[in-house]
């Protein structure tokens, strides 16, 4: 592959680390030069909630789908390339015949779905209907007339073999759950007037990539209709629906979505201590500490609509019990997560002061300022950092007289001709956190010596993690970070060279927009980049 | 039915209405050649070869894996860290000292996709995936095609597994063994000898299968190189499902060693913080066994426990990984755990050794692929990888054999050695610094 190539090649000819992923191209580009066409797979979420908001949301869903590969980190990145193996297709035919019979099992809920009131066991017309009607809404785009006869002739056989129109309608659903125009988000394009030899999303197709960005779901009857009849590609038209959208419950699924492969709060939640290091350790932390960072990200996002940067500083906590006796403040709810304020004098902030980076991003037994300076910069400064020289062995020195602290122990590791490159670049951001110990308690001393916290990001220095929070979140590569992971998010696609003017002008206008997400959201939605394909001569 | 004269290529015509072969063949084509040769063979005694992995993660400890000793029979003893084998020396054969010709490219990630796929580790976009299919889907591509399953994948703290049928394509185990028991021995299940009850979804469920099928077959015309490679190994799965539930539909022929086994518990939940492996593990090895003696499957893949894992052993003072890497000297926490992965691995061959076959044993029938994805977790290291073979591939492969590498050969040699034994002809295994030609001949009986 010529991508693992070019990264394998940087990591060897610079043996360094926190050096941009993308290599600079030559010549920047001064204009967008769109990405081809995809076919990501649905991710899990989107699988879900697409059954969830066409089929009704108190079905049980499958407990096992083929798991979803993670691309520039991100699983909605990797839907992209993911395949479907042999055990794949079995799962997802478990699950459309759960999910069909489910509903055939509950006949006022099938009437629901249905746009006509069948006959009999063998009423071809209102079966053609259903199909037409559910088929629209699953694969996000109106059936041709072949595609319905083909699912409604195995319906039919149902319907004569098993003796009901229930009976058609379920194998209806099986089908249609089936079928490459569910579990695949086909973008084939068209001719772009705008821009001679270019493509576009076609009008259904940019539908359901707004859709699947903004509410990680379906489009819904409206949005469809403004693809039916081609008015979305009209920018009026597709900025009230955006406006719409931006303004749906729905967006809160979407944003936690994100925010979640963001972050990684999908491994967050099989956090795993030593419990007779860690007293506070129990098993639920994880999923505690993945719900304080999401309502982080709702509240700042959605509910205040404000500056993003406070992500990283703002002295609110959501805390439940199990967080409040990490973070020494009381607890304002029995049940669940409810905001108090750090107070003043304390070191802690924002994300960084959290279980979700601080606990995730350290060993079982121990913190770890190379594990969080790598954090860091892969996921808050969009830095490539190469995997650790697997040859080695990794184990830092014991500690010593001369080097109690942690700090200490590794700075003597930091000398060893071969570690000194990636280490230099991630542990001295990584010792802004030294204060937190590996479930993330804030502590004075380091075997019972003062914690050193003084560092710098790429120039920039800071005292502890106060003054960082305030270094990362000035930082320019740190807004230009949150853009790449959202638009990543939003094409579903890895992004391509050829997009750096666009990721850059909106990084732009989430600055001058007060870094409001939504906002950017907003942008990304009407962006070029969002909604046209590559030209001839490729991207 | 005489199945070898029925090539890939006339099955993909039939299913496509005899249209020309326009889509090409299915990735998944070049795992064996199409002669013919491919199609799995019976042993001399008539039961089919199987092939088995058993995985466990973290490694083991050279110094205490290494038996002393080698060559055949009494002319070798085993180690401390396999001791556990004892009751089963002369039905195993252990070798040592090869290496991994992979790049180290990502602790842990990289041996797995070498130890299991002979193929450097793919990095993509920051994150990674295998860059071909592992070997228990290589093998199940040939001697998997005539079973309900074409392979099952599982284990008692198996995550996702590493079951790989190309980059981005995973087969997830299942880590209930209440779910195996259920999708093995519950509906669609036929004692073999009975007559199959008449079940008039097989047929809509195939009907449906067609029609997607037809779907892939039209939009894998209007997209690109690589989206149409995905569509074909999408192809390839429905069609496999379907040539199953027409299976389905046929009286399996009788076998004596078949017997529905108990069914698990729903549950085996953590006990004081530490995973029941010991007994999750012992039901999945007799699930898995019955699974054989019936004809369920051919190939199974058993993930104990995963790379980077780090599980609370019985007696261990905290999580292995951990442990690996941190406990100091000789590390006798690291040593213990070892011994009880091959405690585990030891009960997968007792299950299959229970299990009468004619004259023999299921174990007898079987090349059970016991590994790890490093040597000394400590420094991830890809040299001295442990490997241990259990059965003879129905009098393929050498048993009671201690093979000593002394020239650090490449590990994927003894992995095509093994896909030959069951039946798998291949010309090569692996891809780059871990691709090979040549087996070990000193494995072959």
């Amino acid at each position: 592959m010529t991508r693992r190539r070019v990264m394998l090649a940087a990591v060897v000819a610079l043996g360094a680390c926190g050096e941009t992923e993308a290599p600079t191209p030559a010549a920047v580009p001064a204009k967008l030069r769109p990405a081809p066409a995809a076919m990501p797979r649905l991710t899990r979420a989107q699988y879900d909630n697409t059954v969830r908001d066409v089929l009704g949301d108190d079905l049980a869903l499958p407990a096992t789908l083929e798991p979803d590969v993670a691309f520039e980190h991100l699983l909605t990145v990797g839907s992209a390339v993911a395949k479907v193996s042999p055990r794949g297709v079995e799962l997802y035919e478990e699950a459309a015949r759960s999910l069909a019979a489910q509903l055939a099992g509950k006949p006022e809920r099938l009437a629901k779905l249905l746009p006509c009131k069948p006959t009999g066991p063998q009423d071809a017309v209102c079966l053609g209907q259903f199909v037409a009607h559910v088929g629209n809404r699953l694969w996000r785009r109106a059936l041709s007339a072949g595609e319905v006869a083909a699912v409604a002739a195995t319906a039919t056989k149902a319907a004569a073999a098993l003796g009901s129109f229930d009976k058609a309608a379920e194998y209806a659903l099986v089908a249609l759950l089936q079928a490459p125009g569910f579990l695949y988000r086909t973008e084939h394009g068209e001719a772009d007037p705008g821009h001679a030899g270019c493509k576009r999303l076609t009008a259904t197709e940019l539908a359901s990539r707004l859709a699947y960005f903004l509410w990680a779901g379906p489009p819904d009857a409206a949005l469809l209709a403004a693809a039916a009849d081609g008015s979305l590609h009209d920018p009026k038209v597709r900025a009230v629906q955006v406006e719409r959208m931006l303004a749906d419950p729905k967006l809160r699924r979407s944003v936690r979505n994100w925010a979640g492969e963001w972050l990684q709060l999908h491994e967050v939640v099989k956090l795993s201590k030593d419990p007779k290091v860690y007293k506070h350790f129990s098993g639920d932390l994880g999923a505690s500490a993945r719900e304080e960072t999401l309502r982080l990200v709702e509240n700042l996002a959605l509910d205040l609509d404000t500056d993003f940067r406070q992500f990283i500083t703002t002295r609110t906590a959501f805390v439940d019990r199990r967080l409040a006796a990490i973070y020494e403040v009381p607890a304002e709810s029995d049940a669940g997560h409810a905001p108090v304020q750090l107070p003043g004098w304390a070191e802690r902030r924002g994300y960084l002061g959290q279980v979700s980076f601080l606990g995730h991003a350290a060993h079982p037994v121990s913190s770890s300022p190379t594990l969080r300076g790598a954090f860091v910069r892969r996921f808050l400064l969009c830095d490539f950092v190469p995997d650790p020289p697997a040859n080695l062995n990794t184990a830092i020195p014991e500690p010593s007289p001369d080097a109690k602290t942690l700090r200490q122990r590794l700075t003597a590791h930091m000398n060893v001709p071969g570690c000194s490159s990636c280490h230099k670049a991630l542990d001295p951001i990584g010792f802004a956190f030294e204060r937190f110990d590996g479930i993330g308690r804030f502590r004075t001393l380091d075997n019972g010596e003062p914690i050193d916290t003084t560092g710098d990001l790429d120039g920039v220095p800071f005292g502890d993690l106060d003054t960082f929070a305030q270094v990362l979140a000035g930082s320019p590569k740190f807004r230009r970070c949150v853009t790449q992971k959202l638009y990543g998010y939003a094409v579903a696609r890895p992004t391509v060279a050829g997009e750096k003017t666009q990721v850059d002008g909106l990084a732009a206008a989430f600055a001058a927009n007060g870094y409001k997400v939504k906002a950017l959201m907003r942008e990304i939605a009407l962006s070029d980049g969002f909604a046209r394909l590559a030209c001839t001569g490729g991207p | 039915m005489n199945v070898r004269n029925l090539s890939r290529r006339t099955v993909l015509r039939g299913l496509l209405g005899g249209s020309a072969v326009a889509i090409g063949l299915p990735a998944l084509e070049r795992f064996c050649n199409d002669s013919g040769t491919a199609w799995a063979e019976a042993g001399s005694d008539g039961f089919p070869k199987r092939f088995g992995l058993f995985f466990w993660g973290n490694g083991m400890l050279p110094d205490r894996w290494v038996p002393k000793a080698h060559g055949i029979g009494t002319a070798w003893q085993l180690s401390d860290q396999l001791a556990p084998l004892a009751k089963h020396k002369s039905r195993i054969a252990v070798v040592t000292g090869t290496r991994l010709g992979i790049p180290n490219s990502q602790p842990h990630g990289a041996g797995a996709a070498g130890i299991l796929s002979g193929r450097p580790l793919l990095h993509q976009g920051g994150d990674t995936t295998f860059a071909g299919p592992s070997i228990d889907q290589i093998v199940a591509e040939v001697i998997g095609k005539d079973t309900r399953f074409r392979s099952l994948e599982f284990g008692a703290a198996a995550g996702n597994g590493y079951s790989f049928n190309g980059p981005n394509s995973h087969n997830p185990a299942e880590s209930n063994p209440f779910a195996l028991f259920e999708r093995v021995f519950g509906a669609g299940f036929t004692m073999p000898g009975e007559k199959p009850k008449f079940d008039p979804t097989l047929g809509l469920r195939r009907s449906v299968l067609d029609a997607v099928s037809a779907d892939l077959k039209g939009l894998r015309g209007q997209v690109g190189a690589a989206d149409a490679k995905r569509l074909d190994q999408h192809f390839e799965g429905v069609r496999q499902l379907e040539q199953r539930l027409a299976k389905l539909e046929l009286a399996p022929p009788k076998l004596d060693a078949c017997k529905v086994p108990k069914a698990p518990d729903k549950a085996y939940p953590d006990v004081e913080g530490r995973p029941q492996l010991g007994k999750k593990n012992q039901v999945f090895c007799e699930l898995v066994a019955y699974a054989l003696a019936c004809d369920q499957t051919r190939v199974f893949s058993n993930f104990l426990t995963m790379p980077v894992n780090n599980l609370l052993f019985q007696g261990a003072t905290t999580g292995h990984h951990e442990l690996t890497h941190n406990e100091p000297g000789e590390q006798k926490e690291v040593h213990a755990i070892t011994v009880q992965c091959i405690e585990m691995f030891a009960a997968q061959l007792d299950a299959l050794a229970q299990v009468q076959e004619g004259a023999g044993t299921l174990l007898d029938h079987c090349a059970v692929m016991g590994c790890s994805e490093v040597s000394l977790g400590k420094t991830h290291s890809l040299e001295e990888m442990p490997l241990i073979i259990g059965g003879s591939a129905g009098g393929k492969l050498k048993n009671d054999l201690h093979y000593r590498s002394e020239g650090g050969e490449n590990t994927s040699k003894a992995l095509l050695t093994l896909c030959r034994a069951v039946g798998c002809d291949l010309a090569e295994f692996g891809a780059e610094g871990g691709k090979v030609s040549d087996g070990l001949g000193a494995l072959e009986a």
